[in-house]
């Protein structure tokens, strides 16, 4: 009985222990049913397969991705992949994908590995790119700089030579570098300008575009803490891409355009730049390019330590050298001897004083000395070659060890670095300086300038070297300090070299010119710290210091101190948001200053005793430093606020501008601003709706001041904005049906605007250009200038797909997408050949606006 | 007697209890089954972590192959033997990544850096995102089977969700080809922090935009000073309203430096354009007129505003390796 009592008090007693034991499994076991940890291997294959219709040729809508044609474009994508069973204890997968089969843009990958073990890769990847599909050129589309059938040099386009710059009509005047000075309609010969429309007609119209093809292999190899990992990745370029060379040189070529000053309505003097001074031609470069990267890393992983060693190879191959292109101005090539050149020349007109003088004694033209007056029917000393010198990119190589280290001490410590170094390699061998055999063969008189050598010998060092603390000594406070070493020193040998320009001339007075290998050293130094004041509320401060020190360029030096506080806080619950402020001040240390003139600084002087010159010739004025070296001032400010309003509801709004003031310059860039402004919703109602609703407006000003040497000084404005605007939907109606909708606008104006041109000013009053308006190039006036219009870029965008399920293992897609761009630049739609510049072959690109539509359907099946 | 056996059948049933729990116990052990009893199905299904490597139970470093679970959402005592009121939520568990328990960033990023702070992830302390308490799952979806943000054509909404700005410079005139699918932003970043400058992959500007653009690397015979210090000195990379990715029109990308030259840069005006220029008026006329003192007509065409502006001419603007290239001409 009293067993019976005891066993029955302590059933009872269990019993009415057990829902409470029961209880605590029950809160995890809702349904009781028993968990699925059997999970079946994944079954996630794919293949698509369908037809996109293009409404439209276009090469801007489909510049990247290779759909630029109308007509019909087949659409497959596929992805098979396969992984053991999670717990069965094996780690096999493997993975095939495949996208845009269809278009160029296409991409295919595998990869096979045992996880934890060893994997391996291979992939492809297409990339195309075009830029034009309305290029014309003189050329045709051999890529060897041959014209264009139909267009041959000595005239096959009657009456006179193709391309043919114009003389003066009979009874005018021409001197070098300058307009005919005769009252005339235009100051063009006629009968050539008559010749430009079937010269236009005769031009070779192309697509631009190249193509990358891109393959790589990648296998990782894991041993207990060690990882090896082998990389190779080989690119091949293909196509061509639009270029442009200049034939003879400034100063001393073609009859010219307004160079000089005109009389305005008014009676000032107005000075067009633009003196167009050479003859200039679009012609499409050919691109072969081979780059091959090779790749090995070792790397050693514990909790405490992670270090790697990698060694990196980059070979860049350009498969050619230099291109050649025939000159299609050029009427007669001058073989020697008393120049037969078969324009109308001007009788009594001067060479250009800087062609002979200085004692240099030029091989085209030593027959003539400076200053000596035309012959009847000679030609300014203008020849052109038949064929230009034109170098292409050179081949490279580069070798790069990378060691990278980190390390975790006790007292939440950690140190990381990074070492790294290389060497870049370039001895590509030189293009002849002109393929004009006078030229070739400079005389001894150049000195070692005139012996070229075979190639530069180049050699670039980079180094780098970062160093990391970072520390919690307490729970709310982190710290970091870091410096960094940036290094890339050019070690190419920097010798003289003659100074050839454009296969034409020997200019600057017959000034050698001197190859500057630069040197950029940048050391940096930073300090952190951030401190939680408040459970949710982490304050910033930091400090960097940096240098950055250079070789051959206008500043030796720069130092900046950039003060930066920032506070991340979640404000409120459902709010979190982040504001800081940067103040940096740059300073600039020019480098030893020769005076040249009162005004001009040669800052070079520390070498210029080795170059014997410039290397560009063109000494900076006083005052004038890049902004990129300058002293500067910046203030910057950057915040973030997101408000999860309600479930579901994200309101968010970021921005940051940065004000940069260059207080040293008196030209060159002497402000400029950047804006971002950000606000964006994100609403999700439930699991089959999403919605989206962004803005953006971006800013980049510049504000410029210019110094022509003697001329007044003019201030210029640049301003980029854009404004975008983008929604987009996704919902499922229906289990089995899925709508997305995004439509997306964009719209970019570029504002310019030139300054202080209606001020009158008049630099050299003493000069009477009234009286000699072709002389008084310095005595100039701005007056009555029209600023540039805006360019202009407006994007709308709109995509419809939809899919729909038809059971677990098929569903069918279609798509609708439109899309129109208006662009505004007068950089496009020129014409390609014009008497309104008949020395200059352009590349006659049409404005890249489009409206584009796109219908496609595509079939997927899963398994 | 009564109140003995009471107290034996109390124990008996505590016992019970005990036993019942030490099986969960057991189950918690491998961090999967006690967190399968509730997580295998909406809201909170994990069961997607089996198709990812994460949930690899044959690699000894996969969470799975390890503590399963609480790998990386901690221990999770309270979580699971909570038994909370009708109504009343469970304690979070130790490591929650997303909802109204949130752990911080620095909690759960401990918790990814147990085994990822090797390789890219070597600079991660104090890096930019680190220190402004950006949590890896911010970017990272682990319960999925691909990783949005691994995906080539999903990785730049992620960034764009705190770098709007850079959505904007996708629609651009000219921009990489992101919004193709063409390049990502971690083709020239590297989020998770660097030794160099602004995240990127490579150690500076420069040698990340070698990286695709290889035939601008030199060294070349002749170098342009702005290109060798950095790319960025007249490109924006993530778009612009010009063509090439300029940070302003031709020729003033050119001109804001070289604002010294003899080209006359700064009175660049429309006159100079084709379209007026064709159409000057006579002599003696209104504002454009473009004469000479004798009162010929003339053209006042600038080829320097026209398609690539300078480099219409300094075509090899890059750096020439050209002996005759020492103004980029050839």
């Amino acid at each position: 009985m009293t067993i019976r009592y005891t066993l029955r008090a302590a059933l009872l007693a269990s019993t009415c222990m057990l829902p409470l034991a029961v209880a605590q499994a029950d809160d995890f076991d809702v349904g009781s049913a028993a968990p699925a940890q059997k999970a079946a291997p994944s079954l996630d294959n794919s293949v698509e397969a369908g037809s996109l219709y293009t409404s439209k040729r276009s090469f801007k809508f489909g510049q990247y991705s290779g759909d630029t044609k109308n007509g019909g474009t087949g659409i497959g994508d596929f992805l098979v992949r396969g992984r053991d069973a999670w717990d069965s204890g094996t780690t096999t997968y493997w993975e095939l994908t495949g996208d845009n089969l269809g278009l160029n843009s296409r991409s295919a990958s595998f990869k096979y590995g045992e996880q934890g073990k060893w994997s391996a890769k291979i992939w492809y990847d297409g990339v195309p790119y075009w830029q034009s599909n309305s290029f014309h050129t003189v050329f045709d589309t051999t890529g060897k700089g041959t014209l264009a059938g139909g267009l041959t040099r000595g005239g096959t386009v009657a009456p006179v030579t193709p391309l043919n710059y114009p003389t003066c009509p009979a009874g005018t005047t021409s001197t070098v570098s300058q307009i005919c000075s005769v009252a005339q309609a235009t100051p063009a010969n006629a009968a050539n300008e008559a010749n430009w429309p079937s010269i236009a007609g005769q031009l070779s119209v192309q697509d631009v575009k190249t193509q990358r093809d891109r393959v790589g292999g990648d296998f990782n190899y894991i041993w207990g803490n060690w990882s090896v990992n082998g990389n190779l990745t080989h690119e091949h370029k293909e196509g061509t891409k639009e270029n442009s060379m200049v034939f003879a040189s400034t100063s001393v070529s073609y009859p010219n355009i307004a160079s000089t000053a005109v009389k305005m309505a008014n009676g000032s003097y107005n000075y067009f730049p633009g003196g167009l001074t050479t003859s200039m031609m679009y012609f499409p470069e050919p691109v072969n390019y081979d780059n091959d990267r090779y790749q090995a890393k070792a790397a050693y992983t514990t909790k405490k330590l992670q270090a790697s060693v990698t060694y990196t190879f980059t070979k860049f191959t350009d498969n050619n050298n230099n291109f050649a292109a025939q000159d299609p101005f050029q009427t007669i090539q001058w073989g020697g001897g008393a120049p037969a050149n078969s324009g109308a020349g001007s009788a009594g007109a001067l060479y250009a004083a800087g062609l002979s003088g200085a004692g240099i004694v030029s091989p085209l033209w030593n027959s003539i000395s400076g200053g000596a007056a035309l012959a009847a029917g000679q030609v300014a000393p203008s020849y052109i070659p038949l064929t230009a010198a034109y170098s292409l990119p050179p081949s490279t190589s580069s070798h790069q060890v990378k060691a990278q280290a980190a390390y975790n001490m006790d007292w939440n410590t950690r140190v990381a670095g990074t070492f790294q170094y290389g060497v870049n390699y370039q001895d590509d061998a030189f293009n002849p300086v002109s393929n004009t055999a006078a030229i070739q063969s400079l005389p001894a008189s150049w000195g070692s300038a005139a012996t070229l050598g075979n190639s530069l010998a180049g050699i670039a060092e980079n180094w780098f070297g970062n160093l990391t603390v970072t520390s919690r000594p307490m729970p709310k406070l982190n710290v970091k300090a870091a410096v960094t070493i940036d290094d890339r020193d050019n070690l190419t040998p920097s010798r003289q070299y003659a100074n050839v320009v454009t296969d034409g001339t020997l200019t600057d007075g017959g000034a050698v010119a001197q190859n500057l290998p630069y040197r950029f050293l940048k050391e940096k130094a930073v300090l952190e710290a951030g401190y939680m004041i408040l459970p949710e509320t982490k304050i910033t401060v930091s400090d960097t210091y940096s240098i950055k020190d250079s070789k051959y360029l206008s500043v030796s030096r720069n130092t900046e101190n950039a003060a930066t506080a920032r506070v991340n806080s979640t404000l409120l619950t459902d709010v979190t948001g982040s504001l800081g402020y940067t103040y940096s001040n740059r300073t600039a240390r020019l480098q030893n200053c020769t005076w040249i003139s009162a005004t001009t600084c040669g800052y070079v002087a520390p070498w210029q005793a080795l170059s014997g010159g410039l290397q560009n010739g063109h000494p900076d004025p006083s005052g004038f430093v890049p902004y990129s070296q300058s002293a500067r001032n910046r203030h910057e400010i950057k915040e973030s606020i997101d408000w999860a309003a309600r479930p579901g509801l994200d309101l968010e709004l970021t921005g940051s501008v940065a004000a940069d003031y260059y207080p040293s310059n008196t030209y060159g860039v002497k402000n400029s601003t950047q804006w971002e402004i950000n606000p964006n919703i994100s609403y999700a109602p439930n699991a089959k709706a999403n919605y989206n609703l962004f803005y953006s407006y971006t800013e980049m000003y510049q504000g410029a001041a210019f110094n022509q040497p003697g001329n007044p000084v003019f201030t210029t404005k640049t301003t980029d904005t854009s404004h975008t605007v983008g929604a987009s939907a996704n919902w499922k109606p229906m289990d089995k049906l899925k709508i997305s909708a995004v439509y997306n606008f964009s719209y970019g104006d570029t504002a310019i605007l030139t300054q202080d041109m209606n001020n009158g000013i008049v630099l050299n009053p003493a000069n009477n250009c009234a009286a000699t308006p072709l002389s008084c190039s310095n005595n100039l006036t701005f007056d009555n200038m029209t600023p540039l219009p805006d360019t202009k870029n407006t994007l709308n965008s709109f995509r419809l797909s939809g899919e729909y399920q038809f059971n677990d293992a098929m569903s069918v897609w279609t798509g609708y997408t439109f899309q129109k761009l208006n662009s505004s630049d007068w950089t496009y739609s020129q014409a390609a050949v014009s008497p309104l510049y008949y020395n200059f072959v352009l590349n006659g690109d049409n404005n890249p606006s489009y409206t584009v539509h796109t219908v496609g359907a595509a079939l997927r099946v899963k398994w | 007697m009564i109140l003995r056996n009471l107290v034996i059948g109390l124990l008996s049933g505590f016992a019970i209890m005990l036993l019942s729990n030490s099986g969960q116990a057991a189950e918690a052990s491998d961090g999967v089954t006690v967190c399968l009893k509730c997580h295998d199905r909406a809201p909170i299904d994990a069961t997607a972590i089996f198709k990812t490597p994460h949930g690899v139970k044959g690699d000894s470093r996969s969470p799975m192959g390890q503590g399963g679970c609480t790998s990386c959402h901690g221990d999770s005592q309270a979580h699971y033997q909570s038994t909370p009121a009708q109504g009343q939520k469970r304690v979070a568990p130790t490591v929650v990544f997303k909802g109204p328990a949130t752990s911080s960033p620095e909690a759960r990023n401990k918790m990814c850096l147990e085994c990822h702070e090797n390789g890219l992830r070597m600079d991660w302390a104090g890096s930019q995102h680190e220190s402004n308490q950006v949590a890896c799952n911010n970017c990272h979806t682990v319960h999925v089977q691909k990783d949005p943000v691994l995906v080539k054509s999903t990785q730049p909404e992620k960034c764009y969700t705190c770098h709007a700005a850079r959505r904007a410079d996708s629609f651009k005139f000219s921009h990489h080809p992101i919004n193709e699918g063409k390049v990502v932003c971690a083709d020239c970043h590297n989020p998770h922090g660097t030794g160099g400058e602004k995240l990127l992959k490579e150690v500076n500007v420069n040698e990340t935009c070698y990286l695709c653009h290889a035939e601008k690397r030199g060294p070349f015979l002749w170098e342009h000073e702005a290109v060798r210090d950095s790319c960025l000195n007249c490109h924006t990379p993530h778009g612009s309203n010009e063509a090439r990715l300029l940070k302003t029109h031709l020729p003033f990308v050119c001109t804001n430096c070289h604002s010294d030259d003899t080209h006359k840069g700064g009175s660049w005006n429309a006159n100079m354009l084709p379209g007026n220029a064709t159409t000057l008026p006579a002599v003696g006329t209104a504002t454009g007129a473009v004469a000479n003192n004798t009162g010929a007509v003339i053209s006042a065409l600038s080829p320097r505003l026209l398609d690539r502006g300078c480099v219409n001419c300094h075509s090899q603007i890059h750096g020439s390796n050209s002996p005759a290239g020492n103004y980029f001409n050839r």
